[in-house]
């Protein structure tokens, strides 16, 4: 018995340090990120490397955020996010609700043709998209990257609300109904109270989907001052090429709001995942 | 339930009924009219019928042919190793314990950096001799090189970067799916005297399938239209040897405004998604809830 007990330890302590090792080895880049946006330009580039920056130089970051327009982008990126966000809770919910306790002709045909465009990559759809905006006169504007989250928000957060609303059992509304509730009413004093925890992971999936969009601003924005973190940190990088130190500091800040987001919200993340992978 | 809700519920059907129109009908129907056509960006008007022909300049296309190729190296590259990594940190990581939590807390991190971060970060871990991969490669022996310049090794590295990103994502699937699972499951195994792989090909996996069809499609998604970390990483190049599919129908469109041949290869990577897609979900995902 004692002997069992000794090879548990040993085999717990081999794997904290498989583990620690391999946590470090992957998190080694953004340690890198962080090192580089604390040291002197000159430090940067010297040979041998240096792993922790001699005299961290917090003056970095204001020199960061002053050399693009960093308040502004982050104001524009959290505008659209948030918008995006409110768009996609409020339409996807309303069409999960229908494809999964109102009865109509055509219900499940349809929902298979919704689940369908999950499919279909995002490079088809950008060419057609692009001349329908332009041609409504969208382009430079905030709309073709608002408009869609209003139209459904993706087949994705559907499918996931939908999953979630079949496992309410239907009596509950049918007694809602008898009372002579409104669909809508039930919709929204029922269903969206009991599903909070898929329409919290329906946000953050949204949040970081749009928080990370680069290729629709890029496309649509041409004024610099509506630009996102996303393409403003692109064209910090074209202006300020090796200037590794300022850069690294502005992508620290840019990656910040999302990284203190998911520690706030860890618990819920991870049981967001639980909820979008049951989705048989 | 007999009453009829077709049309006094109109608005909760509306936005689906939008969705699928300007996401799916609209766009494919259009895309494939298109790629019938030279079209030019600025010269709607002067766009001229070829049939088939842009198809078959496609298929002569070496350019296209390589970022096709490039494309489905990516995904075959990358998706399998992702899993793999997710699937077996997510067994060594399904136990209780402060240590446990801490370790799976800061291993999701690199999900929530955007990838235009990413893509610079590995920029700059691949300077010449002062980017930190470049120095301990240049230690493990390799030499001095300018890593990014050489089109294998870039190629590689903009897959290494994408696999550092995104392998938690399926991690976090498969750990949320081991969890859930049943401790019967496990234990029945252990009183025949299941051996560990036993376990895991005879129990686990099957258990586990959906989800993992379910993130890998949520994956391959994703991999279809990569586009930012590897447009700051490398920017397709050098040559075009990083100038994957979702890139090049990009600098098509966008660039040279041929929009007519972007739409053509668009409908190409189209019907590979649906392949592709169509054999991650065969047998591992059923839809349920069916009924009425």
């Amino acid at each position: 018995m004692r002997s069992q007990k000794k090879m548990k330890l040993i085999r717990e302590i081999i794997l904290y340090t498989v583990l620690t090792l391999f946590s470090i080895i992957f998190l080694i880049p953004l340690f890198w990120m962080i090192s580089t946006s604390l040291k002197q330009e000159a430090q940067v580039m010297i040979v041998p490397i240096q792993w922790f920056p001699k005299s961290p130089q917090w003056r970095n970051y204001i020199d960061a955020v002053k050399a693009f327009p960093f308040f502004r982008y982050f104001w524009n990126t959290s505008f659209l996010a948030i918008l995006n966000v409110v768009g996609t809770l409020f339409s996807a919910s309303l069409v999960a609700y229908s494809f999964s306790k109102l009865r109509w002709k055509g219900r499940n045909q349809l929902f298979y043709i919704t689940i369908a465009t999950m499919f279909i990559p995002s490079q088809v759809l950008i060419i057609p998209t692009y001349l329908l905006f332009s041609k409504l006169g969208w382009v430079n504007t905030y709309l073709p990257l608002v408009v869609p989250a209003f139209c459904g928000g993706g087949a994705f957060n559907i499918f996931l609300l939908r999953q979630f609303f079949v496992s309410i059992p239907d009596e509950l509304l049918e007694a809602a109904r008898i009372d002579g509730a409104s669909e809508f009413r039930i919709y929204s004093q029922i269903m969206l109270p009991l599903s909070k925890p898929v329409l919290f992971t329906v946000s953050i999936f949204t949040l970081l989907f749009s928080w990370n969009d680069f290729f629709g601003p890029l496309l649509y924005l041409h004024d610099p001052t509506k630009w996102t973190l996303a393409v403003g940190l692109r064209s910090f990088q074209q202006q300020y090429t090796t200037t590794w130190s300022l850069l690294m500091a502005a992508s620290t800040l840019t990656a910040l709001p999302l990284i203190i987001m998911y520690f706030v919200f860890q618990r819920n993340i991870t049981s967001g995942f639980a909820l979008s992978g049951s989705g048989k | 339930m007999k009453r009829n809700y077709n049309f006094k519920h109109w608005i909760f059907i509306l936005p689906a009924l939008v969705l699928v129109i300007s996401i799916l009908v609209y766009p494919i129907f259009y895309s494939i009219y298109m790629s019938a056509y030279d079209w030019n960006l600025f010269h709607s008007d002067a766009k001229k019928f070829l049939g088939f022909e842009n198809y078959l300049s496609l298929f002569k296309d070496r350019e296209f042919l390589h970022s096709l190729w490039l494309q489905l190296g990516f995904i075959v590259i990358a998706l399998p190793i992702e899993t793999i990594l997710g699937f077996f940190v997510a067994i060594l990581l399904n136990r209780d314990g402060k240590f446990y939590d801490v370790v799976r807390a800061l291993l999701l991190l690199p999900v929530f950096v955007l990838p235009v971060i990413s893509g610079l970060t590995w920029r700059m871990l691949l300077q010449p001799e002062y980017g930190m991969m470049s120095f301990i490669l240049e230690k493990l022996g390799f030499g001095v090189k300018a890593w990014l310049a050489e089109p294998n090794f870039a190629y590689s590295m903009v897959i290494i970067q994408d696999i550092w990103r995104m392998w938690p994502f399926m991690f976090m699937f498969i750990y949320a799916g081991l969890s859930g699972m049943p401790r019967e499951y496990i234990e029945a195994a252990q009183i025949d005297g299941a051996g560990f792989w036993k376990k895991i090909t005879k129990i686990v996996i099957p258990y586990l399938r959906p989800t993992i069809a379910t993130a890998l499609l949520l994956r391959l998604i994703d991999a279809l239209r990569i586009f930012s970390e590897v447009y700051v990483m490398t920017g397709g190049g050098p040559g075009n040897s990083t100038l994957l599919l979702s890139l090049y129908i990009n600098k098509q469109a966008f660039e040279f405004f041929n929009i007519g041949y972007a739409a053509a290869m668009g409908v190409i990577l189209l019907i590979v998604a649906l392949v592709i897609a169509f054999f991650i979900v065969r047998g591992n995902i059923q839809f349920e809830g069916e009924k009425g």
